[in-house]
């Protein structure tokens, strides 16, 4: 985003009421990511999909780091994690990777996969494991730190600046949920329990138990461990408080009280009294307090409160589809949202910026799926009509270079005996010769072949084609006409093919024959590839028009879009089932850099 | 104080605030289909179908790369030959003053002949090129242009049935006789699912 818009849109905007999410500019204004939160530099950080983002005021998204490792696919079917990591991270990776990613069982062996099938699995594991507290890729938290950020993740505590990003620390243990800076301290609460990292000294547990939450009100510490919220003083004197609903899900805090959310409600907490603040539609998983501004975010919502909880307005999001937000922020008077689209701002809406938001959504959903060549690649191989099986004999002429290799051993012993009646003698003659060995290489070479002109003898053709069943069956399930009358509903029984000896007229004939089958095999090869060509184009060319209508026109016509959902799930069925590949149009349109 | 009192009051007032969203055609669309979520996926039905109709063109994926391998293994031919015979030969002197013959030599042969062939051969050049490759491809392009007919019927079908189960959500027809016929094009959809999924369809329906 530019400066000026920038510094424009923070005087612009007080509260933002009435307004839209503008998506940011930038790797991370496309990605997922799990977590957003503004840095002690006065910048703004994103994490997700093991990679972490900064933004500066006036510029784009740049790529700081790794706290999660780039895990690719070896050709030999082994996952490999790539990183600056500790190693004992990056096994933990691949063996999460090989014991959940289940590779489809291909009888030429997982090496023959398409690489943009392995890309979607590897991109689908990133994404299913964000979501599971315990992975590298889960983000807890980005909380501000001097210089930068805490980055609280599944595999521990990471440090960001503009430098790069670091950790995790190793004297913290147990996935991480959230941090907390406190006056001469950084309290860190996760999986294993409560710890304290005094400055330039090594951290230490202050308490037990699951901390999920951390958060500070004039002067106390609360935290949520194990479902109960605990208050006081100090880590050490934390006591339960009463909760005013069972199950809390997210706390924060600010000057004007302590804000708790449970399922259907937000609640505040003042001079030790709690009150309903707000009750909202839809489950609140985080609670974010800001510039004196609390936000609660649910997956389908942002939920933006004005000062003492008076109004709340629901930010719904920009685009149809699948999107999810993950977390929210505030910096420069200006609300963001992190989502598995990227990260969004929240802008005044007005008729441009609401047509530029629908046509970036439309431009995303569009190049949500691969792009048509590779579609049309996939779908030729799906079919067998690629370069490599329609030129199946292309090795014929290097094949020739190989002999017929026989060997023969012959072993001939006899016996002769001749009786003589009237000596009444016999004479016996056994003879033992030694086995006879011959080997005998040939080499029968078609030089004509060299030069482009060997293709498959006719006769030998139709000896490996001799049944042959051809029908041409159109799209729509009809079968069409055979071009070549010749190539159709033609048997060969062994009779006909014993005739390939002898010479003459049927000899003749039977050459004709299977030249007539190769050629109109070769034809056919040629008009079924257009068939999936243009077939693929066209339902390519309906999706994007469904998708414009759906994302760009965006009929209120509740009846209308609902077909139009389905329109669109039905052509990306029929896209899967043409390509073999997984297409889904309302998925997500990155998860992490897996394998670039 | 006074300050605090006022907000107290206004708190009291208004009570807890109110979220104003109205609901959008996306959220309600995508509730209406949430509704076919206990529904066997498009990707099941799909599965379900080549399943049933046994049609796995991967099996062939591997025929080319064994065709060739098979050239390894020689031919082997082995042939064994026994020749047994018996003969008797006389001779015979003649003079011609004396009719009687004087015999000369009597004797019985008996020969015993056994013959061992073994040939091996093999046919290299079938390690980089096998005839029957060109045959292996050609059946594995029908086998998926016959499962691709299978998969494009299945979805259709499949889609036109939920475009009616939609249809009788959000427009359903106003008297008895419009219900009866859209619930039977539902069911008629349904049936022909079976069809393509040996039943599997209204299994996976009934075991959600």
């Amino acid at each position: 985003m530019p400066a000026a818009l920038w510094f424009a849109l923070t005087v612009l905007l007080g509260a933002p009421e009435g307004g839209i999410w503008l998506p940011t500019s930038g790797r991370a204004g496309e990605r997922s990511v799990q977590a957003i939160g503004a840095g002690g530099d006065s910048a703004l950080y994103a994490a997700g999909g093991g990679v972490v983002y900064r933004l500066e005021p006036g510029a784009e998204w740049t790529r700081i780091g790794r706290y999660a490792p780039r895990l690719t696919w070896e050709r030999t079917g082994e996952f490999v994690a790539h990183g600056d990591l500790p190693a004992a991270l990056l096994r933990q990776v691949e063996a999460d990777a090989e014991r959940l990613i289940e590779l489809p069982e291909r009888a030429d062996g997982v090496a023959s996969l398409p690489r943009e099938t392995m890309r979607a699995m590897l991109e689908e594991f990133v994404e299913e494991q964000a979501d599971a507290p315990k992975s590298a890729y889960a983000v807890g938290s980005i909380t501000s730190a001097p210089r930068g950020v805490w980055i609280a993740t599944g595999a521990g505590l990471f440090r960001a600046t503009k430098d790069g990003v670091s950790g995790p620390r190793a004297d913290v243990h147990g996935p991480v949920h959230s941090v907390l800076n406190r006056k001469d301290e950084t309290l860190v609460g996760t999986d294993d329990g409560l710890w304290r990292i005094p400055p330039d000294a090594p951290a230490v547990q202050v308490r037990g138990g699951q901390v999920t939450a951390l958060t500070e009100s004039e002067g106390n510490l609360f935290f949520l461990s194990d479902g109960r919220i605990f208050g006081g003083s100090t880590a050490e004197a934390a006591h339960p408080l009463d909760a005013p609903a069972p199950s809390p899900l997210a706390m924060a805090a600010d000057p004007s009280g302590l804000y708790l959310a449970t399922r259907f409600a937000v609640y505040r907490r003042q001079a030790g009294a709690w009150s309903l603040c707000a009750n909202v539609p839809t489950t609140p998983t985080r609670l974010v307090t800001s510039e004196g501004i609390l936000h609660a975010l649910a997956a389908d919502a942002v939920y933006l409160f004005s000062e003492n909880c008076g109004q709340v307005s629901q930010a719904t999001p920009p685009w149809p589809g699948g999107f999810v937000f993950t977390d929210v922020a505030r910096l420069g008077g200006l609300v963001w949202a992190g989502s598995n689209e990227g990260v969004f701002i929240y802008t005044p809406l007005d008729a441009d910026t609401s047509m530029s938001v629908q046509m970036e959504g439309y431009r995303r959903a569009v190049a949500g799926i691969p792009p048509l060549d590779v579609l049309v690649l996939r779908a030729l191989e799906v079919h067998r009509l690629d370069a490599e099986s329609t030129a199946a004999d292309r090795l014929r002429p290097y094949a020739q270079l190989l002999p017929e290799v026989r060997g023969t051993l012959r072993y001939e012993p006899r016996r002769l005996e001749v009786f003589d009646q009237a000596s009444r003698m016999t004479e016996i003659e056994v003879t033992k010769p030694k086995p006879d060995w011959t080997v005998m290489a040939t080499w029968s070479i078609d030089f004509p072949c060299f030069l482009g002109f060997c293709t498959v003898s006719p006769i030998e053709y139709l000896e490996a084609n001799s049944l042959v069943d051809d029908e041409l069956v159109g799209e729509d399930g009809e079968i069409e006409e055979v071009d070549d009358p010749m190539t159709s509903e033609i048997v060969f029984d062994d009779e006909a093919l014993s005739m390939t000896d002898a010479g003459g007229d049927a000899r003749d004939d039977l050459e004709q024959l299977g030249l007539s089958m190769m050629a109109g095999d070769k034809k056919r090869n040629v008009v079924d590839r257009g068939k999936v060509v243009t077939q693929l184009r066209r339902l390519y060319q309906q999706r994007q028009n469904l998708l414009y209508r759906l994302w760009v026109q965006r009929s209120k016509d509740l009846q209308q879009r609902t077909t139009l959902l389905l329109s669109v799930e039905e052509l990306d069925a029929r896209l899967s089932a043409m390509t073999g590949l997984t297409i889904h149009s309302t998925g997500n349109t990155a998860g992490g850099e897996t394998d670039k | 104080m006074k300050t605090w009192m006022l907000a107290a009051a206004i708190g009291l007032t208004l009570g807890p605030a109110v979220v104003h969203a109205e609901p959008t055609a996306d959220s309600e669309a995508k509730k209406i289909l949430a509704r076919f979520e206990n529904e066997p996926t498009i990707n099941e039905v799909q599965q379900a179908a080549l399943t049933y109709s046994a049609m796995h063109p991967e099996q062939y994926e591997s025929m080319r790369t064994r065709s060739r391998f098979a050239a390894v293994l020689p031919e082997l031919r082995l042939r064994v030959t026994q020749d047994k015979g018996d003969d008797q030969k006389q001779y015979q002197r003649y003079s011609e003053t004396n009719a009687a013959a004087e015999p000369l030599s009597d004797t019985s042969t008996t020969n015993e002949n056994l013959e061992l062939q073994g040939e091996v051969k093999w046919r290299l050049n079938e390690l980089v090129f096998n005839k029957y490759e060109t045959s292996v491809v050609k059946e594995h392009r029908q086998v998926a242009k016959e499962r691709q007919r299978i998969l494009q019927s299945v979805t259709q079908v499949y889609f036109e049935r939920r475009r009616a189960q939609v249809d009788m959500l959000l427009a359903p027809p106003g008297d008895a006789a419009g219900r009866t016929l859209a619930e039977l094009k539902v069911a008629e959809l349904t049936a022909e699912l079976d069809g393509m999924t040996g039943g599997a369809f209204s299994r996976m329906v009934a075991e959600r």
